[in-house]
């Protein structure tokens, strides 16, 4: 399956992602990443691909900081 | 350690014995773990970073918040007092009102401001805190829920009422109240999670309740927090941005232990506690040569006394000799022994915890009542 990783801005927002998207049924899994320069030692949420509106939705409505940069995995 | 098991009754200063998982916690982490969490992208990294937000979400949950981003972990309430006055004056807070039952934690910082940087520092007694707050005109109150000398509980629900309406930021310092079922209407609460948390000693917190109290606050320390390492000013974020360097692991993942046994017995363990203090109030109290300071209806499990003629350190030693652990002096509060006109001498300082006795109580009481000038 293909996932699309949601870039946060600290480990703590990551962790509340996780527990966000997971009471709402969406399966999310952390990891770090290194994904060019403006987002050095980030930390990203991995959600299936067709989930990744609703996952963004919401993460902003739970009031998660993301950096905006989402990506293929 | 000890050749004879000891009467444990500091818990004012840190809180004995802790619950069992507490310390399986510490061990476990210890022994199974113990990477650096919110760093390295490995599973032992990770399961650190858990562990942490699960202390961090039972914090929230205690305190009252429905964003466990807003706690922040320190080593103990004094950093986190430090942060939270140091970071508002930055900001621009200038004036600041306190008690003069509050512990030097509040009291030297303060102090440091207004001998260097100009702040101002003015001081409410309990039952004035009305008449001086509308004449001194603070932008910030801060100040302890309850004495760590007497236990005295403060009138924050009186504070927190005025200081809501009038706009003023207010901090408190929750170090003797934490664990026990009071609620806080505050801006900032910091409290030591080693004492009525049962947390290990190097845990505090800081954790911020209102929009107006996260807007006071800024990082007062720099360093690596494990996120946008090429970024030599990042962006603030709640609660990286002020936990740089290593936390303390184990210390959190044991308070998280703590939390779960207060969240379970904090009515249980408080009324347990005033038990015991009401117990022995009454028995020093019926001692001829024996003062008292604490207001019993008016306080958390702790007594403050002395005995006629002696100084409370020789009193202290007496019971120390006899394995009863309580503390003498003036316990980092000298404007409360100005106050209770305990200078010089200090005074004698019982405080209970969750697993003392009503032999302990007893035992302290026949000691006492055999120490004479």
């Amino acid at each position: 399956m293909k996932y699309r990783c949601i870039m946060v801005k600290s480990v703590t927002y990551a962790q509340k992602s996780k527990k966000i998207l997971e009471n709402n049924g969406i399966m999310a899994y952390i990891s770090k990443q290194n994904k060019g320069d403006q987002y050095t030692c980030s930390w990203c949420v991995r959600v299936p691909y067709f989930q990744e509106s609703t996952a963004v939705k919401l993460l902003e409505e739970n009031g998660v900081k993301m950096t905006g940069y989402i990506f293929d995995v | 350690m000890f050749n004879k098991k000891q009467i444990y009754l500091d818990n004012a200063a840190s809180s004995y014995p802790k619950p069992l998982p507490v310390y399986r916690e510490v061990f476990d982490f210890m022994r199974n773990n113990g990477a650096n969490p919110g760093r390295s992208g490995h599973k032992m990294s990770f399961a650190a970073s858990l562990a942490v937000f699960e202390t961090r979400e039972k914090a929230a949950d205690y305190f009252g918040l429905s964003n466990s981003g807003d706690v922040i972990f320190t080593k103990n309430a004094t950093e986190a007092l430090n942060t939270a006055i140091f970071s508002v004056f930055k900001n621009g807070k200038k004036r600041f009102l306190t008690s003069v039952m509050d512990h030097n934690s509040v009291l030297r910082p303060l102090t440091y401001l207004k001998e260097n940087f100009g702040a101002e520092v003015d001081f409410f007694v309990c039952d004035s805190f009305l008449e001086t707050v509308k004449e001194k005109n603070p932008e910030v109150v801060v100040c302890t829920a309850a004495s760590n000398v007497t236990g005295n509980i403060l009138p924050f629900d009186q504070i927190s009422d005025y200081c809501f309406k009038h706009e003023i930021l207010f901090i408190i310092d929750a170090s003797q109240t934490a664990g026990y079922p009071f609620s806080y209407n505050c801006d900032i609460i910091c409290s030591a999670g080693h004492k009525g948390l049962y947390g290990p000693q190097g845990s505090g917190l800081l954790i911020v309740k209102t929009s107006k109290g996260k807007d006071a606050l800024s990082p007062v320390f720099f360093g690596g927090n494990g996120t946008e390492s090429l970024n030599l000013s990042p962006e603030i974020i709640f609660p990286e941005s002020f936990e740089c360097g290593t936390v303390n692991t184990p210390a959190i993942v044991g308070l998280g232990a703590g939390l779960d046994f207060v969240r379970k017995n904090e009515k249980e363990i408080f009324e347990k506690e005033k038990f015991l203090q009401k117990y022995a109030f009454w028995e020093l109290a019926g001692i001829k040569n024996v003062t008292v300071y604490t207001d019993i209806d008016n306080s958390v499990p702790i007594i403050a006394f002395n005995i006629d003629g002696v100084s409370s350190e020789e009193a202290t030693s007496i019971l120390a000799d006899n394995n009863i652990c309580v503390r003498g002096g003036y316990h980092c509060a000298p404007l409360c022994h100005e106050l209770l006109e305990t200078i010089p001498g200090g005074a004698i300082r019982v405080s209970i915890g969750a697993f003392n006795k009503l032999s302990d109580i007893k035992k302290l009481i026949k000691i006492v009542s055999k120490i004479k000038k």
